[in-house]
């Protein structure tokens, strides 16, 4: 079923006629600067549709998403683009970086050499000049000029999208996962500024909702003393008041949109107060909410991540204070790392024994897409750190030749296995 | 024996002699010199003049591989849940790891520190990672910037930066200072080493070629896991004057040369002989490479820091495909070769993504064939010999055709 976020890309110029967009594929792009060059960042992610151009161009060991991604452009499917802008990351992007240059030679694709080193006493001073570079050659290319004011604009837009995001986790529980990621997904793809109006909109309808279910759920919790009728009685309530929330969000960020998803409604399948085993979800993204739904329909429950397109993307605030772009500086490097980075994995691995105790979590769910090297190399010691941490895992090894029928089966397993520890 | 169509070089015994030494030295007889495992872009100038002894562990995965020994070593690795299509090298180091004294050679002395340079790859920082979690042991990442367009001023003092730092780690873990005579006396045995090495290499522009790629592979050992030694230049020396004497006489590294052909990426180790030997059968020689020229990179002259910095994050991985694409055009151009042939390894992404466009960009400027061969460096179990042999064949039909 195609998702209305994954094409979305498509219908970007129909949507947003009067905008000018540059893509890019990695949360170390510093979208700040993008957006005080007056540029709408669009995030591109695997889409569904076959690989029929990239084949060419990259061979079948290299990951979905990047093979994916150009596949995108040489089928002129991101024409709307001014630009691409990648930053050092993987050894893929870097090469996904040179051969979208050799294909697309008039376009504007450039790239940030972010440090591999975040911790080192001199990381900071060179990736200052590394983004002043980028800087001037956004200013040169489309003939502008970046002042420090719309940086310090861009750093604020964005930082209150993280805070809304971040205020949109915490009610995780109460939101469908495949609509919180859907939300995230709309967060990378939409002019930043009316995303955050609609987040916030959201959240507002949402907390009268929550207001009303708190209620209730303080009801319920007390009718469990009382009669079984009451209890599903005030059930429904918080149903209803799920739904209209729901509802609220489809409007909000899948208006237009053809293929929206099968008439199923998310919320109603989401039972706040039942026992789900209480899942946390690692690895590099996720692009396709079929893998969501299916851990949700077999009983579980997704309750953090670590994951790029999840709450990595949204962690960490930019300093107001000061030279914007020492500030974007200093929170590309004190970001929680991404594991191309050197010095990451044990930070990745106590936060995410942390997370695993914050949000008692009864399981972690890697998601490795094949081919993806950094997250392949830190697999093997998380798994171990969780297994000291008595944390179960699951591998779930994505664009294999593995049947959704497998893949069920091995989820069905294991939400079983921690459910009777 | 397919080893007989290739001509042995004299010096051959020497080079096994000199390698083997420093695998001996480096397990008996360093006298309590410190070891250092590093990667192949590692500044190894300074740790010498340091007093630090440096093993390559690249360089033992391609002995491992050569050997036919590296797929049990990958296994060991993937039982620990290593995915297996993680770099070949890194899999056979993380096996050997594990095995300790019972892996082949009797697998790499134990590091006192760890030096990992990222100007080859993004795999090496992990692999270095997972060693330092083994062993304990100090680790040092040096963090080149990728060159997608110039080197900039301040990537150099970037990198100069880190050298100064490093200098400070290997003195904090080992108690070595730093030798500036000594440091000056390393560089100019590297220069030394490294100018013979791209003599030796010009030579092959010789019709017919001194030497073959299984020649230019197996001799490169040195430039790489002993470069800056008199040891190393010795050797070269001696390289240089027999290849030097093949050329005056005439006498070529395989029978009968008919095509001239250049190589790229690093070799299929398990099959270095009999891979080439298609070709040889064929009168097709390789007579330059991408690889093997990577290590002949001249140290310049100037404050030894910001020439390291500079010669290190210049280095041809670390640039970009269109500056890797020039380099293959060039050596074609350079070498009078009538056509290339692309390793697509899947062990190594840096080195292979991105080759088909190289591919088409440069048989279109030069107008001479190509072909893409897929294999791994090491991982035998995803060679497909019949695969392979089909390539090869309609390749030579197609230079059979143009020529
Ligand atoms: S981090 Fe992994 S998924 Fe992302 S581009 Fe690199 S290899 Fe692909
Ligand atoms: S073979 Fe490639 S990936 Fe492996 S260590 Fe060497 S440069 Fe890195």
């Amino acid at each position: 079923m195609a998702h209305p976020f994954l094409d979305s890309c498509r219908d970007w110029p129909a949507r947003y006629p009067n905008r000018r967009a540059i893509g890019y594929l990695c949360t170390y792009v510093p979208e700040e600067i993008l957006h005080a060059a007056g540029f709408v960042p669009v995030r591109l992610l695997k889409a569904n549709d076959a690989i029929a151009h990239a084949d060419a161009h990259l061979q079948s060991y290299c990951c979905a998403l990047a093979r994916s991604a150009l596949d995108q452009a040489l089928a002129g499917k991101l024409g709307f683009l001014e630009g691409m802008v990648f930053p050092h990351t993987c050894d893929t992007i870097q090469c996904l970086a040179d051969v979208w240059r050799v294909n697309f030679p008039g376009l504007f694709v450039t790239t940030i050499v972010q440090p591999v080193a975040v911790e080192g006493p001199h990381a900071q001073s060179y990736l200052v000049a590394e983004l002043r570079r980028f800087l001037r050659r956004l200013e040169d290319r489309f003939g502008i000029s970046v002042t420090d004011e719309a940086l310090g604009d861009g750093i604020r837009v964005h930082n209150r999208t993280r805070q809304l995001l971040g205020q949109l986790s915490l009610r995780r529980e109460q939101v469908p996962a495949t609509t919180y990621f859907d939300i995230l997904r709309a967060s990378t793809l939409m002019p930043k500024e009316e995303f955050n109006d609609l987040l916030a909109e959201m959240l507002l309808a949402m907390d009268s909702s929550l207001l009303a279910k708190n209620e209730s759920t303080e009801k319920s919790c007390s009718s469990r003393f009382l009669t079984t009728e009451n209890a599903e009685n005030t059930e429904k309530k918080v149903k209803i008041s799920a739904r209209s929330a729901c509802s609220a969000v489809k409007s909000l960020f899948f208006s237009g949109v053809k293929n929206e998803p099968r008439g199923e409604n998310a919320f109603t399948t989401s039972k706040v107060t039942s026992r789900r085993p209480r899942l946390i979800l690692v690895g590099p993204y996720l692009d396709d909410p079929s893998l969501l739904k299916l851990i949700h329909g077999l009983g579980g429950q997704v309750v953090a991540d670590d994951v790029c397109t999840g709450s990595r993307y949204f962690e960490t605030p930019v300093s107001e204070d000061g030279d914007p772009v020492q500030a974007l500086a200093q929170r590309y490097l004190e970001r929680r790392p991404c594991p191309c980075k050197a010095g990451s994995l044990p930070r990745r691995s106590e936060a995410l024994i942390g997370l695993a105790k914050v949000h008692q979590a009864e399981g972690v769910v890697f998601v490795l897409p094949k081919f993806c090297d950094p997250h392949a190399w830190d697999y093997p010691p998380l798994a171990q750190a969780l297994d000291k941490a008595g944390v179960p895992h699951l591998l779930l090894e994505t664009e294999q030749t593995v049947s959704g029928e497998q893949m069920r089966t091995r989820i069905q397993a294991f939400l079983e296995m921690i459910s009777y520890q | 024996m397919t080893e007989k169509r290739y001509k042995k070089l004299k010096c051959a015994e020497d080079l096994t002699r000199l390698v083997e030494r420093h695998y001996a030295k480096a397990r008996y007889f360093r006298f309590g010199q410190p070891l250092a495992w590093v990667t192949s872009g590692a500044p190894v100038e300074l740790l010498r003049a340091m007093d630090v002894f440096p093993v390559y562990p690249e360089n033992y995965g391609a002995l491992c591989g050569a050997r036919g020994e590296a797929v049990a070593l990958c296994q060991a690795a993937e039982a620990q849940g290593y995915s297996g299509d993680l770099c070949s090298y890194a899999r056979s180091s993380l096996g050997m790891m594990s095995q300790g004294k019972k892996a082949p050679l009797g697998g790499l002395p134990r590091p006192n520190l760890l030096v990992c340079c990222n100007n080859i790859c993004g795999t090496v920082l992990k692999w270095y990672e997972a060693a330092s979690r083994f062993y304990d042991t100090p680790l040092f990442v040096l963090d080149t910037p990728f060159i997608h367009d110039q080197l900039t001023e301040y990537s150099i003092q970037y990198v100069a930066a880190q050298l100064q730092e490093l200098v400070r780690f290997v003195q904090k873990h080992t108690g070595r200072r730093l030798n500036q005579n000594k440091l000056k006396e390393i560089i100019s045995y590297s220069n030394q080493a490294t100018a013979l090495w791209q003599e030796i290499r010009e030579l092959c522009r010789a019709r017919p070629s001194p030497l073959n790629a299984p020649d230019l592979f197996v001799n490169m050992a040195p430039i790489v896991v002993l470069r800056s030694t008199k040891e190393a230049v010795g050797f070269y020396r001696q390289l240089h004057a027999e290849v030097q004497e093949r050329v005056q006489r005439g006498i070529g590294a395989i029978p009968q040369e008919r095509y001239r052909l250049v190589w790229d990426n690093i070799a299929i180790w398990y099959r270095l002989y009999r891979f080439y030997s298609y070709f040889v059968d064929r009168g097709a020689c390789f007579v330059a490479d991408t690889y093997t020229g990577g290590w002949a990179m001249q140290l310049q002259a100037g404050e030894p820091f910001e020439c390291l910095a500079r010669t290190y994050t210049s280095v041809f991985l670390n640039q970009s495909l269109e500056y890797r694409g020039q380099l293959l055009l060039d050596l074609i151009q350079h070498f009078s070769a009538d056509g290339f042939v692309m390793h697509s390894n899947r062990s190594c992404k840096p080195y292979s993504l991105g080759q088909y466009d190289v591919m088409r960009q440069v048989s279109q400027r030069c107008r001479v064939p190509g072909v893409i061969i897929e294999a791994d460096m090491c991982d035998s179990r995803v060679y497909s010999e019949e695969q392979v042999k089909t390539r090869i064949q309609a390749f030579m039909e197609t230079l059979d055709a143009a020529g």
